[in-house]
C-alpha cells in the first residue's frame, strides 16, 4: 500500500515576514475564516473557502467551496481561460467576458457605434465591493498586460510588474502565459484541480503555497 | 391656371412638401401661406411632430405647385432617385434654401445636397433616401432651414443623431458621444460600493481613497459595450496619442481629440481636434440649432452644414 506524502502549507506574509506553516494532518484540511488554515483576518475569505483533500490516497487535490471571491491558482506554463474565467495580477481581479457579435432589429436597422474588429473577448476589471471598473477589448493575437507597457495597464498597481502577462487569442481560444512577474499571475479555479509541490494558491489577500514532500 | 382648378386640386406646400387638401390656403403641415410670396416658403414650421414625407409624394396634375420644387437637389455625379443632377451655377433659384450639407464620411462621401426648407433623411422612408447604410432607421431625422440656421431633430431613431459641440457642452450621466469614426458614452460617477455588513467582501482592486470615480465606455456597432476607463481623476482625455483612452491606429481621432471633465451632474465635454469634430447625441423629439460649418452625424453619414455660395 502507497503511503499519502506529507503535506505542507507555507502562507506568504505579504511584508517578507517569517512564513507561516501548518502541516496538514488529516486527509482533509479546509481553509477560511473558521478553517484549518484560518484566514480569519481577511474579509474577503469565507468560512471555509477551500477544501484540499486527497483524490485517490497519494494524490492531492483542491476545491473552491465557498464561492464568492473565490480561489485562484498561480500559472506556471500557461493556462487557457473561457468566458466567465477571472484572472488576478498584482491587486486587480480580472473577469473574461465573450463579446457577442452584433444583430440587426427586426426592422434591418443596426445600431451604429464603432468599429468593431470581431472581438471575442474582453477583460473587466473588478473593483473591491462588486463595482465593474475599466474594461479592454482583447485583439486577435497577442495583448500584453502590465504596470505601463502593452495593451492592459495599471500604472497605479505596483504588484504588477511593468511587463507582466500575455493574453493570446486565437480564434475562439484565450489563453494567459505568465512573463516571469514578480508577483505571478493566477487563474480561478473552476472545477476540482490536482495540486502539484510548489503550487501557489491565492484566497482573498492570503498568499501561500502548498509543499508535497515523502511520505511521512 | 384658372382659381376654379386650383379650388379643386390638392396642393403641395412650397416651403415643406406637405400634400394639402384642395383648397386650403394654409400649409397644414409649416403653416406657411400656399399663395403667398416665396419667402412663405421659409416661414418658421411648427414645432410639433411632423407627418412622415414621402419621396413619391405626387404632384398634382397641372402642377398646383407655382414653380417646380425639387425637394431635395442633388449636383454631384450620382442622382437621387429620378432626378437630373443639375449643377449649381445653373441652378435656377427656387424655394430650395442656399445652404447644402456635404458628406464628409459613410457610403455618400464627397456628395453635397442642397436642402429644402424640410428635408427627412430615412433609409426607406423620407426625403433623403440612404438605403445602403443599414445604421439609418426607416425614418430618422428631420432637418429644417429657418432664418439661415438648420435645425434637427432625431426622429427616435435606433442610432440616434449627433451634432457638433460647438467648444464644450454638457452631457449628462448615460449620454452618448462621438469622436471621429468612435461612438462613447458617459457613465457618470460609479455608485457606492455595497458594504455587506456581516458577510465577506467582494474583492476587487482597491478603489482611490475617498475619491468619487467615473466612467466613460466605447459602445460598438451593435450597441454593445467595449472597452471601459474608469477614474477618479478630475479629467479623462479620448485621442489618438498619450490619453487615457488612446487610439494609436485611428486616423479619424486627433492626438488629443477631446476632453471629458465631471461635474456634479454630467461631465463637459470638450472639443479639441480643430476640426475634426466631436459630436454629442440628442436626445429623440428635442429640436437643436446647427451653425453654418457645424457637423451632424446620422448612421455612417458625417455632413457639414454649409452655404452654398461658399463652393463656387
Amino acid at each position: 500500500m502507497r503511503l499519502r506524502p506529507a503535506v505542507t502549507f507555507h502562507v506568504v506574509r505579504a511584508d517578507g515576514g517569517p512564513e507561516v506553516t501548518v502541516p496538514m494532518r488529516a486527509d482533509v484540511l479546509t481553509c477560511g475564516k473558521k478553517g484549518d488554515l484560518a484566514l480569519h483576518l481577511d474579509p474577503f475569505v469565507a468560512s471555509t473557502q477551500a477544501r484540499f483533500a486527497f483524490a485517490d490516497k497519494h494524490r492531492l487535490a483542491v476545491e473552491d467551496v465557498g464561492g464568492g471571491n473565490g480561489v485562484f491558482l498561480r500559472v506556471r506554463r500557461e493556462h487557457e481561460l473561457s468566458g466567465g474565467g477571472e484572472l488576478r495580477v498584482g491587486r486587480q481581479r480580472l473577469v473574461v467576458e465573450s463579446v457577442v457579435p452584433s444583430a440587426p432589429a427586426p426592422d434591418g436597422t443596426l445600431i451604429w457605434g464603432s468599429p468593431d474588429s470581431d472581438y471575442r473577448f474582453k477583460l473587466v476589471q473588478m473593483l473591491e465591493g462588486g463595482l465593474r471598473g475599466s474594461a479592454w477589448l482583447l485583439k486577435d493575437g497577442d495583448n500584453y498586460l502590465g504596470r505601463n507597457a502593452g495593451e492592459v495597464t495599471f500604472p497605479s498597481d505596483a504588484f504588477v510588474s511593468s511587463r507582466h502577462a500575455c493574453l493570446r487569442v486565437q480564434g475562439k481560444r484565450l489563453v494567459v502565459r505568465d512573463l516571469g512577474s514578480s508577483n505571478g499571475t493566477f487563474v480561478r479555479l473552476v472545477a476540482p484541480t490536482l495540486v502539484e509541490d510548489g503550487d501557489h494558491f491565492l484566497i482573498g489577500r492570503e498568499l501561500f503555497r502548498v509543499q508535497i514532500g515523502r511520505p511521512a | 391656371m384658372s382659381t376654379a382648378l386650383f379650388s379643386r386640386l390638392a396642393i403641395v406646400c412650397p416651403g415643406c412638401d406637405q400634400l394639402n387638401p384642395a383648397g386650403a390656403h394654409q400649409c397644414t403641415a409649416c403653416g406657411a401661406d400656399l399663395f403667398g410670396p416665396a419667402e412663405a416658403a421659409a416661414a418658421p414650421a411648427q414645432a410639433g411632430p411632423t407627418q412622415p414625407i414621402s419621396q413619391a409624394t405626387p404632384i398634382p396634375p397641372g402642377g398646383a405647385r407655382r414653380r417646380p420644387i425639387p425637394v431635395l437637389e442633388h449636383h454631384e455625379s450620382s442622382p437621387a432617385q429620378g432626378q437630373t443632377p443639375i449643377p449649381l451655377k445653373n441652378k435656377i433659384r427656387t424655394a430650395g434654401t442656399p445652404f447644402v450639407l456635404t458628406v464628409l464620411s459613410g457610403p455618400k462621401k464627397g456628395e453635397r445636397f442642397r436642402l429644402a426648407p424640410h428635408t427627412v433623411i430615412g433609409r426607406t422612408r423620407g426625403t433623403l433616401l440612404v438605403p445602403e447604410d443599414p445604421f439609418v432607421s426607416p425614418q430618422h431625422a428631420t432637418l429644417w432651414v429657418r432664418d439661415g440656421r438648420l435645425h434637427v431633430r432625431d426622429e427616435a431613431s435606433a442610432s440616434g443623431v449627433f451634432v457638433s459641440v460647438a467648444t464644450q457642452e454638457l452631457i449628462v450621466p448615460g449620454g452618448y458621444f462621438c469622436a471621429g469614426n468612435r461612438l462613447f458614452r458617459y457613465l457618470g460617477a460609479l455608485p457606492p460600493a455595497a458594504i455587506s455588513p456581516a458577510g465577506t467582501i467582494v474583492y476587487g482592486a482597491p478603489l482611490p481613497p475617498g475619491g468619487t470615480c467615473y466612467a466613460v465606455e466605447e459602445r460598438l456597432l451593435g450597441g454593445r459595450s467595449g472597452a471601459a476607463f474608469v477614474t477618479a481623476q478630475p479629467l479623462i482625455s479620448i485621442g489618438r496619442q498619450e490619453c487615457d483612452i488612446s487610439f494609436g491606429d485611428d486616423k479619424t481621432l486627433a492626438p488629443r481629440h477631446c476632453e471629458l471633465s465631471p461635474i456634479a451632474d454630467g461631465a463637459v465635454l470638450r472639443d479639441l481636434s480643430e476640426g475634426l469634430g466631436t459630436l454629442v447625441r440628442l436626445q429623440a423629439g428635442v429640436e437643436r440649432q446647427v451653425k453654418l460649418g457645424e457637423q451632424i452625424r446620422v448612421g455612417q453619414a458625417v455632413m457639414r452644414f454649409e452655404a452654398a455660395e461658399a463652393q463656387r
